[in-house]
């Protein structure tokens, strides 16, 4: 995930500042030219450290980015009311996406549901006027990866194995990184092919 | 997918071939225009195609005989051979240019740096850079296949013998828990042919309509003294 990712290079990344600082004042007499290199060094340091906590946090998705446009809680619906993930994620058995479920499979059990809180409020008021609520999108896997959820599940796999715990969490975070050695890791595991042309298209 | 579980659906492996009876070709390009289709291949316009940077991942080989006006048009599809031992293969850095288990030269397009190494050597230049990023004028990006990627700048592409038809047909059979089926698989190339002069299958099969075609008589390979041993069998038309 993004922050360990970033916590990790900070600390490589000021280890080594640490270290070229001690070379260079370690010296007795610095010369105008060492502290010259000294200043180029910190400078290129800094830019490294700069880009690469750009990258790192580019790499991988974070929570902060889980802004629905209701406040959905998967703890409730899956955790308290014990619903089933394919009784709204309805097309991961037959297509190679999960789905994400209709307005009107949530209105099947929220229209008899009195609206007090401002959620439910918002999703009555997008039933109304007949207008699909906007999700933001989390587990995104690039283009040039071709990945099915009917195959996974036919194999087996749980949803819990990649979605992680999702009864326990309040939003809809990202419980894995998507990233080819994650996905690799467990196919060699599990014996299923590992030819670049199984996952990529 | 457990290893017990692949080998009852693929107790054997998979050999994609192809033939192409020149008798029948009758130089349509109905094969181009649906491969473009299929693939998203990026459309180039004439200023591109003139400066060579055009890409076609199947094109249509005119050959002119005679003088006027006993002319006689001659035509050839030439794709990827899908070379058994690959000229492409060896010479990319980064593994990007590998082959498959079925025996398809494949290009991992995420792993292609550029360097078009594979393109210099392959000698039927089936093989095609991106010298410019993708574009399509509106409404025409609606088409894109999502089963494909888009390639971007700087990496090379070519045909896969439409390894996403492959994957769906082994899925489709793994689903109804049977072996692949002669006939299961076409290439977008071998559905548009008007007049069935693509034939497409598996030649580790021999009771395949491929595994069959590819004995005849007239069959040859292209540039055969490379030693390339390309899955493509050309049938020699029957006038010569």
């Amino acid at each position: 995930m993004g922050a360990s990712h970033g916590s990790r290079y900070i600390r490589t990344t000021g280890i080594v500042l640490i270290h070229i600082f001690h070379i260079f004042h370690g010296r007795r007499h610095m010369n105008r030219s060492g502290w010259k290199s000294f200043g180029i060094l910190l400078l290129a340091g800094t830019a490294a450290l700069v880009v690469g906590l750009l990258y790192s946090k580019g790499s991988a998705d974070s929570a902060a980015q889980d802004r629905q446009p209701i406040p959905f809680s998967h703890q409730f619906h899956a955790g308290q009311l014990k619903l089933d993930c394919v009784f709204c994620h309805r097309s991961a058995h037959q297509s190679p996406t999960a789905g994400v479920p209709s307005l009107k499979l949530c209105l099947g059990c929220h229209q008899n549901m009195d609206a007090k809180k401002a959620g439910i409020q918002t999703l009555l008021d997008h039933w109304n006027e007949q207008r699909p609520v906007s999700w933001v999108r989390l587990q995104r896997l690039p283009d040039f990866v071709y990945f099915t959820h009917e195959r996974h599940l036919a194999h087996g796999l749980q949803c819990t194995t990649c979605h992680g715990q999702v009864e326990h969490m309040s939003g809809t975070p990202r419980a894995a990184t998507l990233e080819m050695g994650w996905c690799v890791s467990c196919h060699q595991q599990r014996g299923a092919s590992r030819d670049c042309l199984t996952c990529h298209k | 997918m457990s290893a017990g579980q692949e080998k009852t659906t693929e107790a054997r492996p998979h050999r994609w071939q192809m033939v192409i009876d020149l008798d029948r070709c009758t130089g349509c390009e109905a094969c181009v225009v649906a491969c473009h289709a299929e693939n998203n291949i990026r459309i180039s316009g004439a200023q591109e195609a003139a400066e060579g940077r055009a890409i076609n991942w199947i094109r249509i080989e005119r050959y002119w005989e005679g003088e006027y006006p006993d002319v006689k048009a001659k035509f050839m599809p030439v794709l990827c051979q899908q070379c058994a031992d690959a000229p492409c293969e060896p010479v990319c850095p980064v593994y990007a240019s590998y082959h498959t288990p079925d025996g398809l030269n494949a290009q991992v397009y995420n792993r292609c740096i550029g360097v078009r190494y594979c393109g210099n050597n392959c000698p039927y230049t089936a093989r095609q850079f991106n010298w410019f990023d993708p574009h399509w004028d509106p409404p025409l990006q609606e088409q894109l296949n999502p089963d494909v990627t888009v390639r971007q700048n700087g990496i090379m592409e070519k045909c896969t013998f439409c390894v996403q038809r492959i994957r769906q047909g082994k899925e489709q059979a793994e689903r109804e828990g049977r072996p692949v089926r002669d006939g299961d698989i076409t290439p977008a190339c071998v559905q548009s042919c008007p007049s069935t002069a693509l034939v497409f299958g598996d030649g580790n099969d021999p009771d395949s309509q491929v595994a069959q075609m590819s004995k005849s008589r007239r069959g040859f390979h292209l540039l055969e003294s490379l030693g390339t041993h390309p899955a493509i069998t050309y049938l020699k038309r029957l006038d010569e």
